[in-house]
């Protein structure tokens, strides 16, 4: 089963050039597998950095973990009814019409907040991270750089509304690629904030910070 | 008349999947209980394997990136992808383990024929280069697999190509 493992590493989870299992896709495999080191971070960390060098670095090519995205995406907008424990189950039993680009972009600019299914049945979380060591948000180490995404413009998908604009310095944006200018002093930052990760916990009330958990 | 959101689809960019068709095929020959066990220890990927993804879909969601607050933004509201929502599309739990922390090195290859129980020779043999990356063929892994699938080994957790097996324990 481990060289089945490895090869949809790189077929499925990391993609880079086609028709290849990369180096890339090896490593984290080999991580996974003798270190534990958990690839979840990793694959959405390849989701975000694959669409900066879409519209930073003019890559024509969105290669990363796509059926996760696309799970993930119709999750979110497919039409509400139906109802599974399992994400990629519940996509398995929708008959999804097959449209063009152009038909999905008259879709997607039609979508409002009345239609977004903000609750799917199977997602179970209580608590989401926060923050990690002395980011003011999450940042991600992927196969090819580090990023951060932004949990409080999620909480909406967690059972809350976002309540006001998040201050700017919430946002503070990372992006490094591997090997290029800091990005080892990055990675060392990064290794020390994910040994104190700070969780976001729902109540009855609202949102509260108050668990600090070890993800190491 | 266009309207904003119709201009808003002109980034020329285009979600590209890889050819699955060989790794699917592999995919069947498990059986349901190996499929599970699979799932536990690595996660629902062979779930995901079967996904028929509309990369159309994808291209068009693209378009709504704003990549300075990492957030697909609508008319009204916004949708981030989070590590909470892709553990639960994956099945598999972060909490209590540590993420892959990425090292510039790879020297892999004696791990890997360790893991695989092929000779580092063969693996190293085996290493091409596309367009400046190294790795493998998918062909070499899933050639290799079928092998492993006709000794009715594919659901071993530790698959022994019999060639090799002496190998296995003579060297550490």
């Amino acid at each position: 089963m481990d060289v089945l493992a490895l090869t949809l590493y790189g077929v499925i989870l990391f993609p880079n050039v086609e028709d290849l299992v990369d180096y890339a896709a090896i490593d984290v495999f080999i991580a996974s597998k003798t270190r534990s080191e958990n690839p979840v971070p990793t694959i959405l960390a390849d989701v975000y950095i694959a669409l900066h060098l879409c519209y930073d670095m003019g890559k024509r090519k969105l290669m990363c973990c796509l059926p996760v995205f696309y799970v993930w995406l119709l999750s979110r907008i497919g039409e509400k009814g139906i109802s599974a424990q399992c994400p990629v189950e519940e996509v398995m039993q929708r008959k999804l019409e097959v449209k063009r680009t152009t038909n999905w972009g008259e879709f997607l600019s039609r979508l409002t907040q009345e239609k977004i299914k903000w609750h799917p049945s199977w997602q179970q979380k209580s608590s989401i991270i926060y923050y990690c060591g002395n980011y003011p948000n999450v940042p991600l180490i992927g196969t090819k750089g580090c990023v951060n995404y932004n949990p409080i413009l999620a909480q909406r998908q967690f059972g809350y509304p976002i309540r006001g604009s998040p201050i700017a310095v919430s946002l503070t944006t990372l992006l490094t690629y591997h090997g290029e200018g800091d990005a080892t002093e990055t990675l060392r930052h990064i290794r020390t904030a994910w040994k104190k990760v700070i969780c976001m916990e729902r109540d009855s009330r609202a949102w509260g910070i108050d668990r600090e958990i070890p993800y190491h | 008349m266009k309207s904003e959101d119709d201009l808003k689809v002109k980034l020329p960019i285009k979600a590209r999947e890889n050819n699955l068709f060989g790794i699917r095929a592999l995919g069947r020959r498990l059986r349901a209980v190996q499929r599970n066990s699979f799932r536990k220890k690595y996660g629902n990927f062979l779930g995901l394997l079967d996904i028929e993804v509309q990369t159309s879909l994808i291209t068009a969601f693209a378009q709504y990136y704003d990549p300075l607050v990492r957030a697909f933004t609508f008319q009204d509201f916004q949708l981030v992808p989070t590590l909470e929502e892709f553990e639960q599309i994956l099945d598999l739990s972060l909490e209590g383990k540590s993420p892959y922390i990425y090292v510039e090195h790879h020297a892999f290859v004696s791990t890997l024929s360790g893991i695989m129980k092929v000779h580092p020779k063969e693996l190293e043999s085996a290493l091409v280069n596309k367009k400046g990356v190294g790795g493998f063929i998918p062909k070499f892994l899933e050639s290799y697999l079928h092998q492993l699938a006709d000794q009715q080994k594919l659901g071993d957790f530790h698959g022994c190509s019999s060639s090799y097996t002496i190998w296995c324990y003579i060297v550490p």
